[in-house]
Formats: C-alpha cells, structure tokens, sequence
C-alpha cells in the first residue's frame, strides 16, 4: 500500500535505514542511482541478488528492485527472491526495445514508466499495476513533491534525489513530510529549510534540445537516449 | 477529482474524520459515501481530513485509520505531535474508532515484527498483532472470511465477505475478555483460524481492506456503531 507515500532509491542496508526512519513507504534496491548510471554509461543490469537481500533484512517496509525492460529472466529471479515490486525500468539498459516483459506471467506486482497516455495503456495492458512518469528533470526537493502531489499523482519516488545530495537524512525527513503536507505552503516553507545543497541535476533545457534532435532523426537509439540520458546530454 | 465531503442522507450529520497521512485514506472516503446512501444508515456523513493535530476536533464522531505503512504512519504521528491528541480523541467513550491494515497495528498495545529500533503504536486494543503475519508482498491474498452475526445483521446482504490482505498483519493474542473477534480467516492448509477483525468496546480493527473492494457492509457496520455511540452520548446529556 504505497498510496500517498514517498519510495527512495538506496543502494545499501545503511541508506534503505535512513529511509525507513525518514517515513519512506518503500526503497527501491539498486547499485547504482539512476544520476551515476547515466554518467557512468555501459550496460546496466538487474542488482546484485545479495545487495537486495541485504536491504530486504535491513527494512521491514517494502522492497522493490529493477529489472531491464523485456528481460523476464531478471524479472524472475527478482520474484524468486522475494521483492515486493519489480520496477520495469529504463534506467537500466533495455533488454529488448519492441518487448516488454508479459506481466501477467508474475504474481509480485510491476511498475513501469510512462510518458503519455498511450505509453501508460500499453503497460497497464502487458499487466503493470503502478505507473510512474519518467524522464523528468528529477525530484530533490518538498517544493517537487508538492508540485507532484498537486498535479494529482498518488506517490512520489525519489531517484537520485535524497542520496546525491549533501545531507541526505535531513532531506530524507522533510521530503517524506512533505508528501502528506503537500497543500500546506508553510510547512513546505520550514521543511524546506537548511537542507544543504540538493542533488545535480540536468536542467530541461538541454533535454529538449535533445528531443528536437530526436524528432529530426527519429531513430531508436537516440529516442533511447532521449529518455535513458546519453552522455552528450548529461553533465558529469 | 476526489469526492466532496459531504452526501445527503437525511437529517442529522454524523462528522468522520479520516487519518490522511499516507494510504488508502481516498478509498475509505468513497466507501463511507457509499455506505451513507446505501440506505443502511440515518445519517448524512461529513468527512474530515487530518493531518495535523489541529484536525483531531471534539465534534467528530468517528475516526478511520487507514491501512499503508504503519512505520510510515507511526514516524508521522510522533513528528508532527499527533499521538496525545489521538489518543486522548479515542478514549472518550462516545468516539468510535476503526483502523484497518496498519491501522490495527497502530491501535495495537503490543507489536511482533516491528521495525529496528521499534515503532511507537497508540496503544488502545489489549492486543497483540503481528506485522506481516502472512508474509511479504508475493504471499498477499484475498479469501472469504467467517464473520460475527453482529456485522451479518448490519444489512440484508447475506454472501460471504471477500477478504483483501496484504502484507497482512493479524491478532496473535487477546488480553481482555472485552474484545469480540468479529472475523476469522480459516487456513485449510495449516487447519487453524486466524483472528482478523476484533472489537474492544468503541473501538473497530480489521487486518483486511474492506476499502478496496465494492462490498460496503463493514462501512455499514461502522457507521451503525458511530450513531449508537453517539445516540447513547446524547441521551445521557
């Protein structure tokens, strides 16, 4: 029952405790932050299962973990493990562009990425439960959960957000305060306090003008790109 | 768009006030607009939403505790100085509570599986609930439940209720001959009955989500508590 609640990404027992204490609903297990697979570039796979098992010991709220899209070899050994969602994500590398994973195949429920309507139908269709936006220019701080929370979505994730900034638990705290105090500009105003220097962000302005690009040479890779971040778009 | 507050029933105004930290808060809403004008209730229902202390008013008559994270919940509650004023809310005699999923926990004296460090709970049912109790996400369930005559008579619908658990907790223990186990879930597999939904005087908990499906009569149940509690505190002012 993740509804109105805010889930982070950790990539360690230590960093999925500070969430737990924070109000988090859930962590997202992973190795990496979405912030340094992007710089970092190759191919990126599904977790190690023993870093996920680690986090899954650590917390006793949920833990969800990434699989690549179309890979259901992944998406079956994070069942297997025990994960209370599998994130069908392109953060990592996609496995297979045309086809995502059958998702009715799963009793462990999926959430996917969308960017429109159409995006979201096609995965609500392949079995997905939950549906995230993606692409965006990241959530750092209880002014970006409040923005989210008012445009109407039920939860906010937070990629890279809590832990690539420089006091992470402080904006842990106040981003998981700010989801259920999102109508309440004062308090947004006090949680948004002191919180040191956010995480480093890609600002929209570069990625639209990677988007133009994409519409001229509609290929593949570059609409991957588009929404995975290439390297010439992100600032290292 | 969410729902309004406010459905016309008939007259008087039954005031309920739902605890929107984080959960099925929306699902209850809609629910309990259901159970009002399912023709089961007298009253109009006004729906109040908490998220501060100062949202815990004396003039509501019910409250709902909703199921999501009870750590969540519970982290909430202690930050923003809501538990005083909770509890102080719920043990007047004339207020009915009911919390569902980590709403039972909340209410819970005693807590099995909490997490590291602990978790602070309300402390109101002579309980003890174990988080989880069924196991993580992939074991959640749904399976039809037995239930107390008190709650079957609360309407004229007679099938068997469809429990929805997940990651479920349940009632290990009873401490206090005042609570009434209102629901059993009987497991073939392991031949044992698990206790799921309890009563201790004014106070309601289920370990299932009645919210999430179209079966109201629990509403229905809870609204007719509401009016008797409140019915009872009127006639002896």
């Amino acid at each position: 029952m993740a509804k109105g609640g805010i889930i982070m990404d950790v990539t360690n027992a230590e960093e999925a405790r500070i969430a737990e204490e924070a109000g988090a609903c859930a962590v997202m297990a992973l190795e990496r932050v979405p912030a340094d697979i992007r710089r970092q570039g190759g191919v990126a796979r599904m977790s190690d299962p023993k870093m996920i098992k680690e986090i899954m010991g650590a917390v006793t709220i949920p833990v969800m973990a990434k699989s690549r899209i179309g890979h259901f070899a992944e998406a079956q050994i994070l069942e297997a493990i025990g994960v209370d969602m599998i994130d069908e994500s392109e953060v990592l590398t996609p496995a297979d562009e045309d086809n995502h994973i059958d998702k009715h195949n799963f009793k462990v429920p999926f959430v996917c990425g969308a960017r429109d309507l159409g995006e979201a139908l096609r995965r609500i269709s392949e079995g997905a439960a939950m549906i995230r936006t993606k692409g965006e220019a990241g959530t750092a701080t209880p002014a970006d959960v409040s923005l989210l929370m008012q445009l109407g979505v039920d939860g906010v994730f937070v990629g890279s957000g809590i832990f690539k900034s420089s006091c992470p638990k402080k904006r842990a705290h106040a981003m998981a305060q700010a989801v259920t105090h999102y109508k309440d500009a004062k308090v947004l105003g006090e949680l948004s306090s002191d919180l040191g220097e956010a995480m480093f962000g890609t600002p929209m302005s570069q990625r639209s003008k990677m988007a133009a690009i994409n519409k001229e040479h509609p290929d593949k890779q570059q609409i991957w790109n588009a929404t995975l971040g290439s390297k010439t778009q992100t600032v290292s | 768009m969410p729902p309004s507050g406010t459905v016309d029933c008939s007259c008087d105004v039954t005031r309920i006030g739902i605890l929107e930290v984080q959960g099925a808060f929306l699902e209850h809403k809609v629910a309990l607009q259901k159970a009002c004008s399912s023709g089961y209730t007298k009253n109009t229902v006004e729906i109040m939403s908490i998220r501060n202390a100062s949202d815990i008013k004396p003039e509501m008559d019910g409250l709902i505790i909703p199921g999501g994270e009870s750590t969540t919940i519970s982290l909430f509650l202690r930050r923003n100085k809501m538990e005083e004023p909770l509890r102080d809310w719920i043990h007047k005699k004339h207020h009915v509570t009911w919390g569902t999923c980590a709403g039972m926990i909340l209410l819970s004296k005693q807590m099995e599986h909490q997490k590291e460090g602990g978790q602070p709970t309300l402390g109101i049912l002579d309980t003890d609930v174990s988080r989880n109790f069924f196991g993580r996400q992939v074991a959640s369930f749904e399976s039809t439940i037995e239930v107390h005559d008190d709650v079957m008579s609360c309407s004229s619908q007679k099938e068997p209720f469809n429990g929805v658990f997940i990651r479920a907790p349940a009632v290990l223990e009873v401490y206090n001959p005042e609570v009434t186990v209102l629901g059993k879930l009987h497991r073939p597999e392991k031949n044992d009955d698990v206790i799921v939904a309890i009563r201790q005087e004014n106070v309601l908990a289920t370990a299932f989500h009645p919210e999430l499906t179209a079966d109201i009569r629990w509403h229905v149940y809870f609204l007719q508590m509401v009016e008797n509690y409140k019915r009872r505190s009127n006639n002896t002012s």
